[in-house]
């Protein structure tokens, strides 16, 4: 009874911890952006046509920007954390950072998930497929599509994509546009794979490696060699005895792995000409939109944080190790 | 030593040279065996050694050592590069958007030149009866005459009697090979009406509207009536279709220039533009040059910066434990889990472009990784024996720092070291793609990129020459630092 008993404290312990961080992280998200972004020179108005002084003055105190820093600092952090209220945007009138967000991050985060399946799925394949034929020409050549995902920016496969199998098709070989894939735009499945593929190149190296080096792994551990012992048949090998160890690993790395590619993403977002956040950060970044900035980075981190918590516990379940030594 | 025949049987006796000194036993010599024979290493000789065994890592090794000295000599073969990247010839529109060329022959022209006459057919009877629509015939013998060059474009076909004239159309675009089986369907439709000839004795004409260098044209010729009652045009089939590019003209004053000898109608030999020219005029191959020399420097100081703060803050953090590591560490968990790319271009927006700030942005986040790996290095080291025996003796903290744990730390730094660097060029065209980064006219390989992907989808070997330049840098420094970790890191060295 002890024993389960002191495992079960050092679980919650383990997870209050790692809540107790990951809300000190939003907020000192939320400070630094906003410091960082009120130090920025510029502000939301100086952008647009001339503005006459008392206009200025008026939109300011409309806005609460006449007020000392720390007074909009207190403002601001009161809005955000008890009212979950962003605000609204200052270059689009109107517009409710609430609204901006809810429209435009489940684009992103379509465009991550699928990168990040597409990605897992053919990391996994190939994974498997190299280590089972280790030192093989496939091996070799699986290694070497890690090498070139793993260096090689996504937005240069994104432009090398969209010329080669969007605008060329098109314009020099003849092909239909409408029937063909598109080059930019948002909207219908044809619209996920040039984008998608690109971002989950990245992915498929990452997956492939670990895959590879998990699954080379296992097929030295004493419960496979058993199983081969007793005559399990191949596949059943490979999938029930090796897979499900060798994936735990990889399991745990998909959260943040998928952040990184809805934040790696913002290039290829433009370069498609995807309506996702990474247009709302550039465009919000370059006019000084404050509360868009804010809310745009500080839901994002949270998102990371979240993801990340959610990881620590399912590590923190599947490992009991962690628990001790943090 | 042969033994013969016999010797199978077992029989005979061995006919050996032996004798009973043969047989003495072999002790083992203490002294001999104690014995130094291969010569004493050091921990980077030894590395060496391992390094160069290492293939890929020493390619990669010689091909960054090739690209370091080009952009570090390249400028004494560009002289007209400087810091400030424009040269005689920038912003002229001569020169923009080139495609790659190795110097090519630019036909001299006199300036102002005029075109030449129109040709018309003396005995073409102009006067025949019009023929009808249906009974009309492409145009024969489409030809372009001379050289074409950016003054004009000179068209000759064959007049036929009996038609009110001609229409010339024309298409005209970078890539129009595609377009040109449409385009001789129906020219009409699908082409630029250059001009309407209405003589039906008129057989060529010269072409000078809008003429760009970097295009091609082609051009179709259309018989046509005009019906006498209602006045309708009425287009016959099309001819042949010619397609042509421009030869590009430089001026007689421009051309004495580069030979003091040139003459009208001569050629000179244009400059080399290795990766062409972009939209401004500005040789592409002398920017990556400049380039070249910004994203290595950053590439060198960066993780260099990375380093120093992530030394000094792990090392504290791990000879201090207790509760003062658990704060640094919870600090840098913080700092771990915050979007960094996102508070990059804040930074950036923060600092406005340059140098400084440029190095400042990808410092800030880039030191964490440093600090945790040296943290987890120095307190393994803490608890290895010399250390102990050391402290026993009396050695002073700065004693034990620097004579027993940084030495063990140099391999684990190097490794880490250039594990940062393909991810230090990354970031920096990222940050350029996105608009931040450094000021124009100054060059960084981002720079190039954005400043190429925006005529991607018009000239695309403006971007992907200096793409694949990136490419194969990122490729080497990735394999390269793979190379290191595999030469230094001692938990492989069992391995090997």
């Amino acid at each position: 009874m002890q024993v389960v008993g002191k495992g079960k404290m050092l679980f919650f312990k383990y997870v209050l911890k790692r809540v107790l961080l990951a809300i000190m992280a939003v907020f000192v998200l939320a400070s630094l952006t906003f410091f960082l972004t009120r130090a920025a020179p510029g502000d939301p108005f100086t952008k647009t046509k001339e503005i006459p002084e008392a206009t200025m003055a008026n939109l300011k105190a409309m806005y609460g920007l006449d007020k000392p820093i720390y007074v909009q600092y207190a403002i601001q952090m009161q809005k955000i954390f008890l009212h979950g209220d962003f605000g609204t945007s200052f270059r689009t009138v109107g517009r409710d950072v609430n609204t901006i967000i809810k429209e435009q991050f489940p684009v992103s985060a379509q465009l991550g998930l699928f990168a990040v399946m597409m990605g897992t799925f053919l990391g996994l394949c190939l994974g498997v497929i190299a280590s089972l034929y280790r030192n093989s020409a496939i091996d070799r050549f699986a290694m070497l599509l890690c090498v070139l995902g793993l260096a090689l920016p996504g937005f240069l496969f994104s432009y090398l994509f969209q010329y080669f199998f969007a605008v060329l098709p098109v314009t020099d070989f003849g092909f239909s546009a409408e029937n063909w894939l598109p080059s930019v735009g948002w909207g219908s499945w044809k619209h996920f794979i040039l984008p998608g593929f690109s971002l989950s190149l990245g992915v498929t190296a990452t997956i492939t490696r670990m895959t590879r080096s998990q699954m080379v792994d296992v097929q030295f551990s004493d419960y496979v060699k058993t199983a081969k012992a007793k005559g399990v048949s191949t596949w059943r090998l490979i999938i029930i005895h090796e897979l499900r160890n060798a994936v735990l690993p990889i399991l745990t790395i998909l959260g943040p792995l998928l952040v990184g590619t809805m934040m790696g993403a913002l290039i290829t977002e433009n370069i498609f000409g995807i309506p996702g956040l990474g247009r709302v950060i550039l465009n919000s970044v370059v006019n000084s939109d404050y509360n868009v900035i804010m809310g745009v980075t500080i839901f994002e981190g949270s998102f990371l944080v979240l993801i990340i918590l959610v990881t620590d516990i399912l590590y923190g379940i599947i490992d009991p190790r962690i628990r001790v030594s943090h | 030593m042969t033994l013969d025949a016999k010797q199978k049987s077992g029989t005979s006796a061995l006919t050996l040279p032996l004798n009973e000194s043969m047989f003495t036993p072999q002790r083992a010599n203490p002294e001999e065996a104690e014995k130094i024979v291969r010569p004493n290493l050091t921990y980077f000789q030894d590395a060496y050694i391992r390094f160069k065994k290492n293939k890929v890592g020493v390619v990669c090794a010689y091909f960054l050592l090739f690209i370091t000295s080009v952009g570090v000599l390249g400028p004494l073969f560009f002289p007209h590069m400087g810091d400030d990247v424009s040269y005689e010839n920038s912003l002229n529109t001569d020169f923009q958007n080139q495609a790659p060329t190795l110097g090519q022959s630019l036909l001299v022209a006199e300036e102002g030149v005029s075109s030449p006459d129109v040709l018309i057919k003396e005995d073409l009877n102009v006067d025949a009866p019009l023929k009808s629509a249906e009974a009309l015939t492409a145009p024969a013998e489409l030809t372009i005459q001379g050289k074409p060059t950016v003054d004009g474009i000179t068209l000759q076909w064959v007049p036929s009697e009996g038609v009110s004239g001609y229409e010339i159309f024309r298409i005209a675009g970078e890539h129009i090979k595609g377009d040109l089986a449409d385009f001789q369907k129906k020219p009409t439709e699908q082409g630029l009406s250059v001009t309407k000839v209405d003589s039906p004795a008129q057989y060529s004409y010269t072409d000078s509207l809008g003429l760009d260098p970097a295009q091609s044209f082609a051009y179709a010729v259309v018989a046509f009536v005009v019906n006498p009652e209602t006045n309708e045009t009425q287009y016959g089939p099309s001819s042949q279709v010619v397609m042509t590019g421009i030869t590009k003209t430089i001026s007689l004053s421009d051309a004495l220039h580069i030979d003091p000898n040139a003459q009208v109608g001569g050629t000179v030999q244009g400059r080399t533009f290795l990766f062409g020219t972009d939209n401004l005029g500005r040789d592409i191959f002398a920017r990556m040059i400049m380039g070249t020399r910004v994203n290595f420097s950053l590439a060198l100081i960066v993780p260099t910066i990375c380093l120093l703060l992530g030394l000094i803050y792990g090392a504290v953090s791990g000879l201090k434990g207790g509760k003062v590591d658990m704060l640094m560490m919870r600090i840098i968990e913080i700092l771990d889990t915050l979007p960094y790319l996102l508070l990059m271009i804040i930074l950036q927006l923060v600092m406005g472009k340059g140098m400084v700030s440029l190095i400042v942005a990808l410092c800030a986040f880039g030191w964490t990784g440093f600090a945790r790996v040296i943290r987890g290095e120095v307190l393994r080291l803490r608890e290895i024996e010399f250390v102990h025996a050391s402290r026993l003796l009396g050695a002073s903290m700065p004693r034990l720092i620097f004579k027993q744990i940084a030495p063990n730390l140099i391999g684990l730094i190097l490794v880490v070291w250039s594990s940062q660097l393909p991810g230090v060029i990354v970031s920096e065209a990222f940050l350029s793609l996105l608009g931040l980064g450094l000021e124009a006219p100054a060059a960084s390989w981002g720079m190039v990129l954005n400043e190429s992907a925006q005529q991607f989808q018009t000239h695309p070997m403006q971007f992907l020459l200096p793409a694949m330049v990136m490419a194969s840098s990122l490729l080497a420094f990735f394999l390269l630092g793979d190379a290191l970790t595999d030469t230094l890191d001692p938990k492989l060295r069992g391995r090997g």
